[in-house]
């Protein structure tokens, strides 16, 4: 008889043809170059700029920035002594800087004021005139060596109205700062620095204009005039959640390109990420008519919201464009649309489209997807059945193949399935047979040739039954069989004289009742509340099985066993 | 201004028994001074005499001798008519009436044009001190002059103890001699003699200071005028103000006669006259007939004037940086308190327009804080976002 076994079963899904979206990881690193209006530091950039804007001012330099040394040191001492007053206003750790400093002959020709608020990077040249001119640079830019470093900063050449408004806020920003010994007028004074008292007038924050906004967020559409009008964007500095909304308008769905800071999901355009881009904050038009400056204000809470920012011209968008366009190409991320799977390359670093889930590309995946239960059931189909494609668990996304196992298996019935009633009688019936039927022959043994004779007529009906006992007639010629030699055995061992001996020999023997039906021909009848299951255990039971689950009104199934033996 | 002379003096208390005119109140001459001149303009003769007597109720005699005793011993009224010590009289009542018994008396031998003075006098009955030493027997003849002038002495403790050593003729007929006087050396003080004339004053005043022993067990601490018949005249003390200054003055400074004030630049007058505006001059002794000896004098409270514009602008920078703090200021501020410090004595009759070196002299001046043009430039230079002004 042919045991009915689990079946073993692999199939290979191709996926090489997929086309995928993801962020690939790439060797370069994008690196700012000067252009136009925008400089990067480095002595041939940003400090030359400098050092050549200081000497073009004719009544007052302001010089706003996180901190500042010796290096302009000469450029703002020969300023001074032509007549031009030199105001710095520094952050407070760049105030303390200043005090500890080397820089006393400067001291004697500037004055010098610790903000307590943070203060933009800029120098700005007769900026309450109508010659304003000046340099906005990276937030938190130090105006000391560190300029020398080519690509550590970048400045802005500033436009007259730009200049303008930022000479009204960095004014601003001068008569709002208070406190204890926080200004400095001659070179004395860094020993001893000086109070810094409130100005007995009133003070005129920066009105709403179109050139710098602080709140640009809250003013909207109102000071990001013509962001409508735009059809396509370029962006630098931003996060893909940032670009949902801008000014009103959702950017990422206008998006000609865009350099994010890290990878994220973006509706539109060519978009690459690199974590130098949080240098530069801008959003301009594609073709460079507008665009705007953000975050150039060292305040945490107001660069999370993108909350100052600076209106561009032409030309200082047209330079932002071209940084934007040179530097997709050469960024750490870029996101790739539609991209064949076999075309990646295993062991590359990627994310999903969102940017934020990272995955790996595989040659070939193995997934076991376990033990599938094959209804309904016969030899062939335990042999060739596959199960649904839709109803295997998700493989990586960027797998090349995958390679599916699993073990197809007959149904069982339930693990709380208990034997049917014609079932628990056969076997009740059968238990007390073979317990009668042991007591008698062990009796009858003892009673010699007697006993000899008896053993032989049981003998002669035992031979006969089969292994398993399935029907009445076999049962019940067992009973009386077994009634025969236990009346024999009374007769042997009662027959005495004395009533006390008969009573010690033979013990009363219990033969079964006989139930009323005959057991399935085949396998074994098992009920879970009202549903019946006829459980087989080889192949040789199959047909048989299929007529009597039919006549039994139960359904076919294999024995719990079958899952337990080793799939072939 | 004034000019005040001061001088150190010793006291004399001198206890003498004889009857001395002392100031008393007294009530039916009051009364009488009193309705003379409320109800019948001050006159006493005919019918109005006769009205107050019927009103007083007295007899035609005893009228007569009060009316007698008032015109005589008291000069309340002349030929039946209120005088001047009668219209006072009628106020207080006090009159100088004998008093007979041991009295004190605080004299001072004074310069002219004080003189002798009786500074206080005391009964022996008021005097509550345990110190009952008799004195040593007084030779000077203090009292004797006294007598002589006859003037009226008043206390400078009290102007209302008045007193005048003239004793009745009956007593000096009958006395023969000059009566026993006795000095308490011990109670002997040393007081000041002040001596004060202001410009325009017709006349100086005097007055004395310090304290007196012998009244009770403690000094008692005194500050009083002091009457003196004849005030040297206005001219004598206007020039010795001014010989006394010509000797003072420094080159900065300039005496200005018309408007009799000071000019001066800073350089020669201290803070303390930078900030008042006014100086005080001490002239040292002063040794002159016509006011006498002096051991000390000052010139006090001199008004001062800036010499001219460069003096006056770096005397208004002076205040300025004196009281004002060292902020950034806008020009409006800046000129505000200029024009206060300006409107002050010192720099009446000047005009200030040239503003820059106003400026220049308030950030040259010596004591100006470091970097102090930084004051003025800023709220220039950083203007945009300063709105309306405040009033400094």
């Amino acid at each position: 008889m042919t045991k009915i076994t689990p079946i073993s079963r692999t199939s290979i899904t191709e996926r090489g043809s997929h086309k995928v979206h993801l962020w690939l990881k790439t060797n370069s690193r994008m690196n700012f170059a000067s252009n136009g209006d925008f400089v990067i530091s480095g002595e041939e950039g940003l400090l030359s700029k400098i050092s050549e804007i200081i000497p073009e001012a004719r009544k007052t330099i302001v010089i706003s920035a996180a901190r500042i040394d010796s290096t302009f040191a000469q450029e703002l001492v020969n300023a001074a002594n032509n007549g031009v007053r030199v105001y710095v206003l520094l952050s407070s750790e760049g105030f303390d800087d200043w005090l500890k400093g080397d820089s006393k002959e400067m001291a004697e020709h500037l004055l010098c004021r610790r903000s307590s608020k943070g203060v933009p990077s800029l120098i700005l040249i007769d900026g309450e005139t109508p010659d304003a001119k000046g340099i906005l640079m990276q937030s938190g830019t130090a105006l000391d060596r560190s300029l020398r470093v080519e690509g550590t900063a970048w400045g802005l050449t500033l436009n007259k109205d730009q200049a303008s408004q930022l000479a009204h806020y960095v004014s601003w920003l001068f008569w709002s700062s208070n406190g204890p010994r926080s200004e400095t007028r001659c070179t004395n004074h860094l020993k001893a620095p000086q109070d810094n008292k409130p100005l007995q007038a009133s003070l005129i924050p920066m009105p709403v204009n179109t050139e710098i906004s602080l709140r640009a967020k809250n003013e909207g559409v109102k000071f990001f005039e013509g962001i409508r009008d735009v059809e396509e964007f370029a962006a630098i500095g931003f996060s893909a959640v940032d670009l949902k909304e801008i000014g009103g308008v959702e950017i990422d769905r206008r998006l000609h390109s865009a350099l994010l800071t890290s990878p994220g999901e973006v509706r539109s355009g060519t978009i690459a990420a690199d974590s130098n881009a949080t240098k530069i904050v801008a959003l301009v038009a594609s073709e460079g008519s507008k665009g705007w400056l953000f975050d150039w204000l060292p305040d945490a809470k107001m660069q999370a919201d993108h909350q100052t920012a600076l209106r561009l011209d032409e030309n200082q968008s047209k330079a932002f464009n071209s940084i934007i366009s040179k530097s997709v190409g050469k960024a750490e991320w870029n996101l790739m649309n539609d991209v064949t799977l076999s075309t990646l390359e295993v062991g590359s670093e990627v994310r999903l489209q969102n940017g934020k889930t990272k995955v790996q590309i595989m040659e070939t995946q193995t997934i076991d997807i376990g033990t599938k239960t094959v209804t309904p059931w016969d030899q062939k189909r335990l042999f060739e059945f596959e199960p649904h494609v839709n109803t295997r668990p998700q493989c990586e996304p960027l797998a090349k193949s995958v390679k599916w196992t699993w073990n197809n298996v007959p149904p069982c019935p339930p693990k709380d399935a208990k034997p049917d009633l014609i079932e628990r009688q056969f076997s009740e019936a059968i238990q007390k047979a073979e317990k009668a039927d042991g007591y008698i022959r062990e009796r009858l043994a003892t009673h010699d040739k007697k006993g000899e004779k008896e053993l032989k007529k049981l003998d002669k009906v035992t031979a006969k039954l089969p292994d398993e006992i399935r029907l009445i007639n076999e049962l019940k010629s067992w009973c009386f069989a077994l009634k025969e030699a236990g009346d024999h055995l009374k007769k042997l061992e009662d027959g005495g004289d004395s009533d006390i001996q008969r009573k010690k020999q033979t013990r009363e023997i219990d033969i079964p009742d006989v139930p009323k039906e005959n057991r399935p021909t085949v396998g074994k009848l098992m009920a879970h509340g009202k549903t019946r299951f006829l459980a087989i255990d080889s192949w040789g039971d199959f047909e048989a099985g299929v007529a009597e689950a039919d006549k039994q009104n139960a359904e076919l199934c294999a024995t719990r066993d079958v899952l337990g033996r080793k799939p072939e | 201004m004034k000019l005040e002379l001061m001088e150190k003096i010793q006291v004399h208390v001198l206890d003498v028994s004889m009857p001395i005119l002392r100031s008393a109140v007294r009530n039916d001459l009051r009364l009488i001074a009193k309705i003379t001149q409320t109800e019948h303009d001050g006159s006493l003769a005919g019918r109005n005499g006769e009205s107050i007597r019927e009103m007083l109720g007295m007899k035609p005699n005893s009228w007569r001798r009060v009316i007698e005793e008032g015109e005589s011993a008291h000069r309340l009224w002349a030929d039946n008519r209120l005088t001047d010590r009668g219209r006072k009289c009628a106020k207080d009542g006090i009159v100088l009436d004998h008093e007979d018994g041991p009295h004190r008396l605080w004299v001072i031998d004074a310069p002219e044009p004080i003189g002798m003075k009786v500074i206080h006098i005391e009964a022996w009955a008021n005097i509550s001190t345990d110190h009952n030493e008799l004195g040593e027997e007084h030779t000077s003849n203090y009292i004797k002059r006294i007598r002589n002038e006859s003037l009226e002495h008043a206390s400078v403790i009290d102007p209302s103890n008045r007193c005048r050593l003239r004793p009745p003729s009956w007593w000096q007929r009958w006395m023969k001699r000059d009566p026993l006087v006795q000095e308490h050396l011990n109670l002997s003080t040393e007081i000041d003699l002040l001596c004060e004339w202001k410009p325009g004053g017709q006349f100086s005043t005097f007055a004395a200071r310090g304290n007196l022993a012998g009244i009770t067990n403690k000094p008692q601490v005194f500050e009083g005028r002091l009457d003196v018949e004849k005030s040297p005249p206005a001219d004598q003390m206007k020039a010795i103000v001014v010989s006394a200054l010509s000797s003072q003055l420094s080159g900065g400074q300039e005496w200005d006669d018309t408007t009799e004030t000071l000019k001066t630049d800073i350089k020669s007058i201290d803070q303390k006259s930078i900030e008042r505006m006014r100086i005080d001059i001490p002239l040292g002794q002063i040794s002159d007939g016509r006011i006498g000896n002096w051991d000390s004098s000052s010139l006090k409270d001199i008004e001062l004037r800036a010499r001219d514009e460069n003096s006056a602008r770096d005397w208004i920078a002076t205040l300025f940086w004196n009281n004002n703090d060292v902020i950034h200021r806008t020009n409006s501020q800046t000129n505000a308190l200029i024009r206060d410090i300006t409107s002050e004595s010192a720099f009446q009759g000047m005009t200030f327009n040239n503003e820059a070196a106003m400026l220049d002299s308030l950030i040259s001046i010596n004591i100006a804080p470091e970097g102090a043009h930084w004051l003025f430039s800023t709220a220039k230079d950083l203007a945009l976002p300063i709105g309306q002004e405040d009033v400094a």
